[in-house]
C-alpha cells in the first residue's frame, strides 16, 4: 500500500472542464496536473511521470492523436492514457485504441465521482492486466 | 483491317479491351471519390497512359507492312517513356492527398520525358528494324543511340519510381504503410508478368503468344493502387457493387460486339457498348455522389453532436459540484433545481445520441465494437446515475445481482449501456409509484437482464408497436417527453449483436418487465 497520492495528468483545452476535472480528482484523493494541449502534455509527461493521463482529442496545437503518437515514439512510458472526448463515432474510438489509448470514455456521460470511479476502474483493470499490485489512493 | 477480323473471338483483343474498360472504370471511380487529391489525379494520368500503351502494344503485332509496323513501334516507345514517367509521378505523390511536385520535377524530368519521347517519333533516331520477319513475331528497332537513350530514360523513371516506393515503405507507418505496400505488391506482380511474358518467353523460348496481352499485365498495379487509394477513402460495398456491375455489363456487351455477324449488328452493338460505358460510369459517379452526401450528412451530425455535448458536460460538471456541496451547503429547493438541470442535460444528450444513432442506422454506418465484459458492473454504473433520479421521484430503484458470479457477455459495451439506460429510464418515467428492480441472471448458457417495474403497464395492442420508431406507450397520461426512438434503437442494437429484447406486461396498471438476453461467455 502506498500513502502517496496518485498523479493524474488532465490534457484538456476547455477552461471550464479543466476546472471541473481538477476539482473532482483532487476531491477524491488525486494530485491533478492540467495541460492545455498535446504539446504541453508531452513536455509535462516526461517531467512529471503521472500515473494516469486523461486526454481530450480535439485541441488546438497538438491534438489527442498527436499526443498518443508522440507517447508511442518516446516509448518506455508505461502510463495508461484514457481518452475522454465527446466524439463518439466508432472510427475515432478505434483509432484512439489503435494508437495506444487504454480506454475511451464519453465526456458527457460522466461527472464528479462517476468520472473518478470510472477512471479508477480502468486503471485497476490496466494494473490487473499488467500484473501490478493494486494500491488504493 | 477487314470485317473478317470480327468473325471469331480474338482472345488477345478481348483481354486488352477488358483491361482498358477495367482501368478506365477504376481510374474514374478513384477520381470521383477524391477529385482534388494529387494521388487520384496522378492515378488517372497513369491509367490513361496505361490504356494507350496497352492498345499500342496490341496493335504493334498486327501490322503486316513494315512501314506501318515501324510507325507503330515509334509510337509505342514514345508511350513507354510517358508510361514510366507517369508511374514515377504516381509513386512520388502516393498516397498523399496534397503534395507539391518539386521544381526539378517541372524543369528537369518533364522536359526530359518530353524531348526524349518526341525524338523517338522522328526517323532521326532509328530508321528500320533489326529483325522484322513476319507479323506476330517479335520486332525490335535497330540498335542506335536514340534507342539507348529511350531505354535509359524509361528504365530510369521506372527504377526511380520503385526506389521512391521502397523508401516510403520504411518511412511510413500504419495505414499509409499498408497503402504503399499494396502499390508495391501490385507493381511487383506487374513487373513479374511483363518480365515473364514479354521478355523471358519471347526472347528465351521464342514464344510470342502472350506479348499482345501487355495491357492485362499492367492490371495488377492498377487494381492494387486503386484499392490502396480506396482504403483512405473508405470503400463502401455499394460502390464496389456499382463498379463491378458496370464492369460486368461492359464485358457482356463487348462480347456481344465481338460476336457480331453482320455489319448492321456490329454497328448496333458498338452503340450499345458505348452507351453501356457512358451509363455505367454515370451509375458509378451517382453512387459515389450519394455516398459522399451521406458522409457529409453524417459528419455534420457528428460535429453538431460534439459541439452541443461540450457545454452540456460543463453544465453537468458544475451542477454536480454544487449538488455535492463542494462550494458550500445548498438548500433543499436549490438541490431540486440542480437535479432538474442534471436531468434536462441528460435528456438533451440522450436525444442527441438517439438522433445520431438513427441517422447512422439509416445510412448503414452503425458499427459495433464488441468486447468481453461483466454486465453486472455496467448495471452498477447505470444504477449509480439513476438512483438520485428515482429517489427524487419517490420510487425505489433496487438491484438484484448475485455477487458470486461474473455475468460475462461479448457485445459492444457502450451500445448495451445505452440499451439498459433506455429501459431503466423508461421504467422510472412510467412508474408513478412503487419501484423498479433490475436483476441479472445466468440461465441455460445465457445472461438475462430483467428490468421490472410497478408502473403504468402496457396494453396488448400497444405491445406489438412498442419497438417501432416514434412509438410511445400512453405518453399523455404520464406527461413524458422523448424522441420516441429509444426502444426502436434498443431493439436494433440488441439484435445487431445477436441478442434478444422483449417485453412482458399483464396489461394496464399492472407494471411491465423488459428482458435483454445475450449468450454467456466464459
Amino acid at each position: 500500500m502506498s500513502d502517496s497520492k496518485k498523479k493524474i495528468m488532465i490534457i484538456e483545452d476547455n477552461k471550464d472542464l479543466q476546472e471541473i476535472y481538477k476539482h473532482s480528482f483532487e476531491k477524491y484523493g488525486y494530485e491533478a496536473i492540467v495541460e492545455g494541449n498535446g504539446l504541453e502534455g508531452i513536455d509535462a509527461i516526461v517531467k512529471n511521470l503521472p500515473d494516469i493521463v486523461l486526454l481530450d482529442l480535439m485541441m488546438p496545437g497538438m491534438d489527442g492523436f498527436g499526443f498518443l503518437k508522440k507517447v508511442k515514439d518516446i516509448g518506455g512510458l508505461s502510463i495508461p492514457v484514457i481518452v475522454c472526448s465527446n466524439i463518439s463515432d466508432v472510427d475515432t474510438i478505434n483509432r484512439a485504441l489503435r494508437d495506444g489509448a487504454e480506454d475511451v470514455i464519453l465526456k458527457v456521460d460522466y461527472s464528479g465521482k462517476q468520472l473518478v470511479d470510472k477512471v479508477n476502474f480502468i486503471v485497476d483493470e490496466y494494473n490487473r492486466k499488467k500484473g501490478v499490485q493494486l494500491s488504493s489512493i | 483491317m477487314d470485317f473478317s477480323f470480327f468473325d471469331k473471338i480474338q482472345f488477345d483483343l478481348v483481354g486488352v479491351i477488358v483491361a482498358v474498360v477495367g482501368v478506365l472504370i477504376l481510374a474514374w471511380t478513384v477520381l470521383y471519390r477524391s477529385r482534388n487529391s494529387i494521388t487520384s489525379r496522378s492515378f488517372l494520368f497513369f491509367s490513361y497512359v496505361t490504356i494507350l500503351w496497352g492498345i499500342s502494344n496490341y496493335f504493334l503485332y498486327k501490322f503486316t507492312d513494315p512501314a506501318d509496323a515501324l510507325l507503330a513501334l515509334r509510337f509505342h516507345i514514345f508511350l513507354s517513356i510517358w508510361h514510366a514517367y507517369a508511374f514515377f509521378q504516381l509513386a512520388y505523390v502516393f498516397p498523399n492527398e496534397k503534395k507539391e511536385l518539386p521544381p526539378w520535377h517541372r524543369y528537369v524530368l518533364l522536359p526530359l520525358a518530353f524531348f526524349s519521347s518526341t525524338l523517338l517519333l522522328i526517323p532521326f533516331v532509328f530508321r528500320e528494324f533489326s529483325n522484322f520477319i513476319s507479323p506476330d513475331e517479335a520486332i525490335s528497332p535497330e540498335k542506335s543511340q536514340g534507342i539507348i537513350l529511350a531505354g535509359f530514360v524509361t528504365l530510369s523513371f521506372f527504377i526511380a519510381g520503385i526506389i521512391v516506393l521502397f523508401r516510403r515503405i520504411g518511412q511510413t507507418k500504419g495505414d499509409e504503410r499498408r497503402q504503399v505496400m499494396l502499390m508495391f505488391t501490385g507493381m511487383s506482380l506487374t513487373a513479374g508478368l511483363l518480365l515473364l511474358f514479354s521478355f523471358i518467353l519471347p526472347i528465351g523460348f521464342r514464344n510470342f503468344d502472350f506479348v499482345p496481352y501487355g495491357a492485362l499485365f499492367i492490371f495488377p498495379v492498377i487494381v492494387f493502387t486503386a484499392y490502396a487509394i480506396y482504403i483512405v477513402e473508405l470503400l463502401h460495398v455499394k460502390n464496389i457493387f456499382a463498379g463491378l456491375f458496370t464492369f460486368f455489363l461492359c464485358i457482356v456487351s463487348l462480347i456481344e460486339l465481338i460476336l457480331a455477324e453482320t455489319i448492321e449488328q456490329l454497328l448496333l452493338r458498338i452503340i450499345v457498348f458505348l452507351l453501356t460505358i457512358i451509363i455505367g460510369i454515370q451509375l458509378v459517379r451517382n453512387t459515389f455522389e450519394i455516398e459522399l452526401a451521406n458522409e457529409q450528412k453524417s459528419e455534420l451530425m457528428s460535429f453538431a453532436t460534439h459541439e452541443i455535448r461540450t457545454p452540456i458536460t460543463v453544465m453537468r460538471g458544475y451542477a454536480t459540484m454544487l449538488l455535492d456541496g463542494d462550494k458550500g451547503m445548498v438548500s433543499s429547493p436549490v438541490k431540486d433545481l440542480l437535479q432538474k438541470i442534471m436531468i434536462a442535460g441528460n435528456d438533451v444528450t440522450t436525444l442527441l445520441a438517439e438522433y445520431l444513432d438513427k441517422s447512422k442506422i439509416e445510412l448503414g454506418q452503425m458499427e459495433y465494437i464488441p468486447t468481453k465484459f461483466d454486465v453486472a458492473h455496467t448495471i452498477d454504473e447505470i444504477l449509480a446515475i439513476f438512483q438520485v433520479h428515482a429517489e427524487q421521484k419517490g420510487i425505489t430503484l433496487t438491484e438484484s445481482v448475485g455477487n458470486d458470479h461474473k455475468y460475462m457477455i461479448y457485445a459492444d459495451q457502450a451500445k448495451l449501456k445505452e440499451v439498459i439506460i433506455n429501459i431503466i429510464d423508461n421504467s422510472i418515467k412510467y412508474t408513478p409509484e412503487g419501484g423498479v428492480i433490475v436483476s441479472v441472471m445466468s440461465k441455460d448458457g445465457f445472461i438475462i437482464i430483467k428490468v421490472a417495474d410497478t408502473g403504468v403497464g402496457i396494453e396488448q395492442d400497444v405491445m406489438s408497436s412498442l419497438f417501432k420508431e416514434f412509438s410511445r406507450a400512453d405518453l399523455q397520461k404520464v406527461n413524458i417527453l422523448g424522441s420516441g426512438l429509444g426502444l426502436f434503437l434498443a431493439k436494433k442494437f440488441t439484435e445487431a449483436q445477436k441478442g434478444k429484447i422483449w417485453v412482458e406486461s399483464e396489461g394496464k396498471d399492472k407494471g411491465s418487465q423488459f428482458y435483454i438476453k445475450f449468450p454467456e461467455v466464459k
